[in-house]
This record gives C-alpha cells, sequence and structure tokens, in this order.
C-alpha cells in the first residue's frame, strides 16, 4: 500500500514536469502564428496528429470481479505526416500504450498478481488533402482523405509470487480515414477526423473435447468518430 | 486532516495573484462575465466476433463519451460553474442501451497566472455520479451505485485564437460511497484539450 503510493507521488512529479514540457511546445506553435501568413498545407511541412494521457489510481474496497486493487494507464498515440507536394503527404504511426493492475484476493493473503497488458503500433500512413477555398488565406479548411496499414504487437504479462507467464503477438491491420482541418493559426489545426481501424485476429472453433475444429481468419474493425489538433512544423 | 482537505483549504485561503495584463496580440484576456466551456468526446463503434457451436457471430457495440466542464467568471481570475462526463454504451443497433457512468457537479476555478496567450489555473470540483469507476481500469463495475468524487486540477491553457484554446491538467481524484471525507479510491490523471472562450 505505501510503495503504492510512493509511486503514484512520483508519477506526480514525472507528469507535473510533462505538463510544462507539453505546455512549452504549445507555446511555441500558438506565439510564432502570427510571423507568417503562409498556408498550413504546403509542400514540406511536417503535420503531426497526436493524443497523449496518463491516469492511475488504488482502491481500498469494492473490487471488481478480479479483485483490481490499483492501475497505472500511459497511452500515446500519433501520425506524422510530411507534404511532398501540396495534395499528398506520407509518414509514420506510431502509438504505445501500457496498462499495469494490481490484483489481490481479500479472503487470500498470499494472492498478489501483476497483470500487464501494452500495445506498440507501428506502420505507415499518407493522406490527399483537398482545399476547400481557393483563395491564398492561412484560414482555409482542408477536407482529407488517407489510409495506412501497421502492425500491433501486443503483450501481456502475469507476475505472481510463485508463477509468471508472457505472451506477445502482432497482427496486421489496415487504416482508413477522412476529417476536415480547421486552421486556427499558422501552426495549430482543428482536426475532425472519422477513422476506421481493422485488425487480422484468427478464431477458432473446438469441440466439446477441446480439440480444434475449425480456424478462421476475421477482421474485426473499430470506427471513431473524434475531434483533436494538428501541429505544423 | 486529510490531504485532499488540506488542499481545498489551500486552494481557497490563498490570496492568489491575478497577474493579469491586456495582451499584445489582441487577444482579449480572461475578464469578468466570461464564460469557458470545455469539451472533449468521441463515438466508437467496435464490430468484433465471437465462435459458437454453429458458426461466428457478430457482434457491434457503440460507445459515446463526453467530458465538459462549464465555468463563469466572477472576476479576472475566479469562476464557478459544473463539470460532468458520461459514457453511453449502445449494443447491436440500438437493442441495448446502458449508461455507463454519468457525472455532474460544481467546479471553482482560480487563474493564478495569466499573461498574453499563457495561463495557468487551479480548480476544485466535486462530482456526484452513477458507477463513476475510479481505479477500475477497463470499467467493469457496473454496481449501479452512486458515489462522489472530488478533483483538483492543475492547468495551463494557450489562447489561440479570441475563442479558442488549449489545456493540458493534471491532478489527483477522491471517490467514495458517501458524500463525507472518507473515500475508497484515490488516483491520478493528465488529460488534453479545448477550451472556447465566449464574451
Amino acid at each position: 500500500m505505501i510503495s503504492i503510493i510512493k509511486q503514484i507521488d512520483l508519477k506526480k512529479a514525472k507528469s507535473c514536469i510533462l505538463l510544462l514540457a507539453v505546455s512549452l511546445i504549445f507555446q511555441q506553435a500558438v506565439l510564432s502564428q502570427d510571423a507568417d501568413q503562409t498556408d498550413f498545407i504546403e509542400k514540406g511541412n511536417f503535420l503531426l496528429s497526436f493524443s497523449l494521457g496518463y491516469s492511475g489510481a488504488e482502491r481500498n474496497k469494492n473490487f471488481n470481479q478480479e479483485f483490481e486493487k490499483s492501475y497505472k494507464r500511459f497511452q500515446y498515440s500519433g501520425d506524422l505526416l510530411y507534404l511532398i507536394n501540396r495534395n499528398i503527404a506520407i509518414g509514420p504511426r506510431l502509438g504505445f500504450e501500457r496498462t499495469e493492475r494490481e490484483l489481490i484476493d481479500p479472503n487470500d493473503s498470499n494472492f498478489d498478481e501483476r497483470r500487464t497488458t501494452s500495445g506498440l503500433e507501428y506502420g505507415l500512413t499518407s493522406a490527399y488533402f483537398i482545399k476547400l477555398r481557393n483563395e491564398t488565406n492561412k484560414s482555409s479548411p482542408n477536407l482529407y482523405v488517407g489510409g495506412g496499414v501497421s502492425w500491433l504487437r501486443n503483450g501481456f504479462k502475469r507476475q505472481s509470487s510463485n508463477e509468471g507467464t508472457d505472451y506477445y503477438n502482432t497482427a496486421f491491420g489496415y487504416i482508413l480515414y477522412t476529417g476536415l482541418y480547421i486552421p486556427l493559426g499558422e501552426k495549430i489545426t482543428l482536426n475532425w477526423r472519422l477513422e476506421r481501424v481493422a485488425r487480422e485476429r484468427e478464431y477458432l472453433r473446438g469441440d466439446a473435447n477441446g480439440n480444434v475444429t475449425d480456424r478462421e481468419t476475421k477482421w474485426p474493425s473499430t470506427t471513431s468518430l473524434s475531434i483533436g489538433f494538428t501541429v505544423k512544423f | 486532516m486529510k490531504k485532499q482537505n488540506l488542499l481545498i483549504l489551500l486552494f481557497l485561503l490563498i490570496p492568489w495573484r491575478s497577474g493579469f495584463s491586456q495582451s499584445e496580440t489582441g487577444i482579449t484576456g480572461i475578464q469578468k462575465g466570461m464564460s469557458i466551456w470545455e469539451f472533449s468526446g468521441a463515438i466508437t463503434h467496435n464490430k468484433n466476433f465471437i465462435a459458437g457451436p454453429s458458426g461466428y457471430e457478430t457482434i457491434r457495440n457503440t460507445i459515446i463519451s463526453t467530458d465538459f466542464n462549464y465555468i463563469r467568471l466572477l472576476n479576472n481570475r475566479f469562476g464557478v460553474g459544473v463539470k460532468g462526463f458520461t459514457k453511453i454504451f449502445i449494443s447491436d443497433g440500438f437493442d441495448g442501451i446502458d449508461i455507463g457512468t454519468i457525472a455532474l457537479g460544481p467546479i471553482a476555478r482560480t487563474y493564478f497566472y495569466n499573461k498574453d496567450l499563457l495561463g495557468f489555473y487551479f480548480d476544485a470540483s466535486y462530482l456526484i455520479g452513477y458507477d463513476m469507476q475510479l481505479s477500475d481500469a477497463f470499467g467493469s463495475i457496473q454496481n449501479g451505485d452512486v458515489r462522489f468524487r472530488t478533483s483538483l486540477r492543475l492547468g495551463s491553457s494557450y489562447r489561440v485564437t479570441n475563442s479558442l484554446g488549449l489545456f493540458i491538467e493534471f491532478g489527483p481524484d477522491w471517490e467514495g460511497d458517501f458524500p463525507r471525507v472518507e473515500t475508497d479510491a484515490k488516483g491520478v490523471e493528465l488529460s488534453l484539450g479545448f477550451q472556447l472562450f465566449k464574451f
């Protein structure tokens, strides 16, 4: 219990530093917005769209069905696009998520288990931009459509006082998306995005004796509508 | 005295300096009567499969999550408002709708540094919510409980235009079954988002 509190306090300090660091990045982006009245979408520009989050918590009672006592989660995902001309951009897609949970059994003092799930996504993405207004104006919104491929390396690790297991697999997937950039200045734009990610997965069916009778590859998917922001540099 | 009560007391008693000055960029600063809206949200639709004895069944569900703050400035550094969040699950084309979490409560915020485009603030909120799930990593607790959450946030905001800004904030939460100071869960959160300003 005490060690967990100390870990969270340490995270607070690290997160405060992170808060200030991200603040400085925003400041740099925003303060330079009036320097040049150039278009947001221009050959040679880099466009970074990202999300970032951290949460952690612990609880003393009312555990869920897995007797989860505490967890810590860090998440980052982002696309970096390089505009090779006024309309076409390509670049890497990178994401990472890690969730670490501590499970206990209130009726068994010997039970103490840590389960860590992680996901590392890496791939390539591309987009085609269509300027919605023809005037040479920094505030011109842009419609975009894009797609890419990525690989997601999933990890699962279980550690208890007397045993542990590790499990990893990598799944291929494709991404299709469309959206709208609404520039707020020279360096920052609002980003409305509708995205579909489908990832290959093998499903197994078996008989009552536990024998596998059928294998089939399917493509479970996630479609999301979100609003974010994109930074140009 | 518990740690969260001490922090809230400090928040109320410290004579924060406003540090306000009018921006040279033409952006109107934080001032009395100003409204600040903060919102983040996403709609996510998942399609998955489960293997059954006679084939594969397709499972579809949609999650709508929203998170908002509304603050009205009472002077050029202090404001009060409403904070809330919700998560709604819709399964198999409206066959089932489940309110996973819904929470609402008051929030008070002070801008202790505000100059040009950059501002720093500190806020405190108290939420009453249904099935709030602090400390539940995957949101699997659904007891139908009403719970109470106290939150503190240290934040930094940047004015991009006169009506829009970005913010990043960080702070602790405490949650319990009763509207008293005793809590059974605590956590920390770091988040980014947008602010809309209305004069």
